[in-house]
């Protein structure tokens, strides 16, 4: 059973890329476009790891981390950050809702899977 | 005024001075002198109230021209600082929207270019491998198919010619039996001969017997008739036997002639089978390894595709930048429509907070580089060198 992973980001072509790299790396993928979009979608389905932009419109991703570690089925699922923003302060807010990890953006494919195969449950 | 008084003062008291002066250096009486001071005192405040009212007059009309002067001058400020406020009204909102609409064209267009890429990528992807390896493996087991009926036919073909030699060992053993039989012929024509003679010798007895010998004599006439038919017999086997020894002599060269011929052919028949199966077998391996090569740069171009996409994220910084830009310009054209409610004499420069507005469009920022480049503008250096790019750092919590 391939394990699946939720990217949450309004720009299409971050969308493209991590989809790419973690479909040639065995995941199942499935994207959204901001937080409220996300939620939606989780609705109960199982994920792996949850892989969130920061800045979108309608719900922001530490916003949208707080909310989804608030639903049961999705306290213990794994949650990073992948955003172009890198000050400290960000960071902090991102760990406090609950993210294990922060990726800044432009990425290279490597070090996302690097992250993903540290991150992803077993 | 404190002029006009110390003006007035000095003037009496010159006139006071005078007046003593007269009165110690000339015979004019206290009282007359008394009164020359005070009409003197008198004449210069007059002197000097003359003198000012003129001046204030003076002074009333230049103040008059420096005022219209002053008036025009202000009145082309303000006319000025409209005019510019319109432009600037003007002008943002279009910029805005010349900002707006290439953002959006750049994040279409990159989306179609990177689905594009995505799109060849698996068609390459499924073409290449899977096709090819279908091909292989069909040829593959068509060949070995082939080879192995090919194989069992050779096989039955040397074994029809095992068969075909064991037939003629046979034959030969065959012989050897009619050689016997031909014996045992030879064997019965010499006994019944014998026989024969016995009789010949036992009628001569029987004659010479005499009437006594009559039956004997007949009894010897039957079994030399026996021994004759015998012999006849011995003949007619022999004779049969010869027969079969010379159809078999024949047949047996022919089988011998054909065995050898078809033994060569079917020798010769396996080498060139072999030979074709071995070209083939070379040709599908060449086949098989030039897969393995457009296999191999199949892969390295699906590789490259996949940079290509992977570089194609620069689209999300570009789109967070013109909209931070976006932003920036909507605040300053929001500032300069509030300043336009404002009558030109209320309005107050301290209303406009340049250094609020830039730290608003500090927070604004999501990238290290802007933040960068931003601070640089305002301090007025050269754009600064972008080598702070933070990109692709991780970090655990």
């Amino acid at each position: 059973m391939a394990k699946t992973i939720m990217i949450v980001d309004d720009s299409a072509s971050i969308r493209q890329v991590v989809s790419l790299t973690l479909k040639g790396a065995g995941f199942d993928v499935i994207d959204a476009v901001d937080g409220v979009d996300a939620l939606k979608k989780l609705n109960g389905v199982k994920i792996h790891l949850l892989i969130t932009d920061v800045n979108m419109p309608n719900m922001d991703g530490i916003t949208l981390v707080g909310e989804a570690k608030k639903l049961a089925a999705y306290k213990f699922t794994p949650m990073m950050m992948l955003t172009t923003e890198a000050g400290d302060d960000k960071k902090q807010a991102g760990r406090a809702a609950g993210a294990k990890a922060w990726l800044v953006k432009p990425f290279q494919p490597p070090m996302l899977l690097a992250a993903v195969s540290k991150l992803i449950l077993p | 005024m404190t002029n006009k008084i110390f003006c007035s003062l000095f003037a009496c008291v010159s006139g006071v001075l005078i007046g003593f002066l007269l009165l110690l250096f000339s015979d004019v009486s206290l009282a007359s002198g008394n009164f020359i001071i005070v009409v003197l005192a008198l004449f210069g405040v007059f002197i000097v109230n003359v003198v000012f009212k003129q001046l204030g007059n003076d002074t009333v009309e230049k103040l008059k021209v420096v005022k219209v002067e002053h008036d025009k001058l202000i009145e082309k400020i303000e006319r000025y600082v409209l005019v510019q406020e319109d432009l600037l009204s003007e002008v943002i909102p279009i910029v805005k929207q010349q900002i707006t609409t290439s953002g959006r064209h750049t994040e279409q267009e990159i989306a179609v270019l990177s689905q594009k890429f995505v799109e060849m990528s698996d068609h390459i992807g499924s073409l290449a491998a899977n096709q090819q390896r279908d091909d292989e493996h069909l040829i593959d087991q068509l060949l070995m198919r082939s080879k192995a009926e090919i194989d069992s036919v050779i096989t039955e073909l040397g074994s029809l010619n095992v068969a075909e030699k064991a037939m003629i060992k046979e034959v030969r053993q065959l012989s050897e039996h009619t050689a016997q039989l031909d014996n045992m012929a030879k064997e019965v024509r010499d006994v019944a001969d014998n026989i024969n003679l016995l009789s010949l010798n036992a009628a001569i007895e029987a004659a010479r017997a005499g009437e006594h010998g009559r039956g004997f004599a007949v009894v010897a006439e039957e079994v030399r008739r026996l021994a004759q038919s015998s012999s006849d017999t011995g003949a007619r086997i022999s004779a049969t036997v010869n027969d079969i020894n010379n159809s078999m002599g024949s047949a047996l060269r022919t089988a011998e002639l054909t065995s050898d011929t078809d033994s060569e052919n079917i020798k010769s028949s396996g080498q060139c089978i072999e030979e074709v199966f071995n070209d083939i077998e070379s040709t599908l391996n060449s086949f098989k390894e030039n897969n393995a090569v457009l296999s191999e740069s199949n892969e390295l171009v699906q590789s490259q595709i996949f940079e290509v996409i992977t570089a194609l994220q620069f689209q999300d910084r570009v789109s967070q930048m013109l909209e931070h830009a976006e932003h920036n310009l909507d605040d300053l054209h929001t500032s300069i429509l509030e300043q336009q409610q404002i009558s030109l004499v209320e309005r107050n420069p301290e209303s406009i907070n340049v250094e609020a507005m830039l730290q608003k469009m500090e927070t604004r920022y999501t990238m290290p580089e802007e933040l960068t480049q931003h601070r640089s503008a305002v301090s007025g250096e050269a754009e600064a060198e972008t080598n702070e790019d933070k990109g692709n750092e991780l970090s655990f919590f």
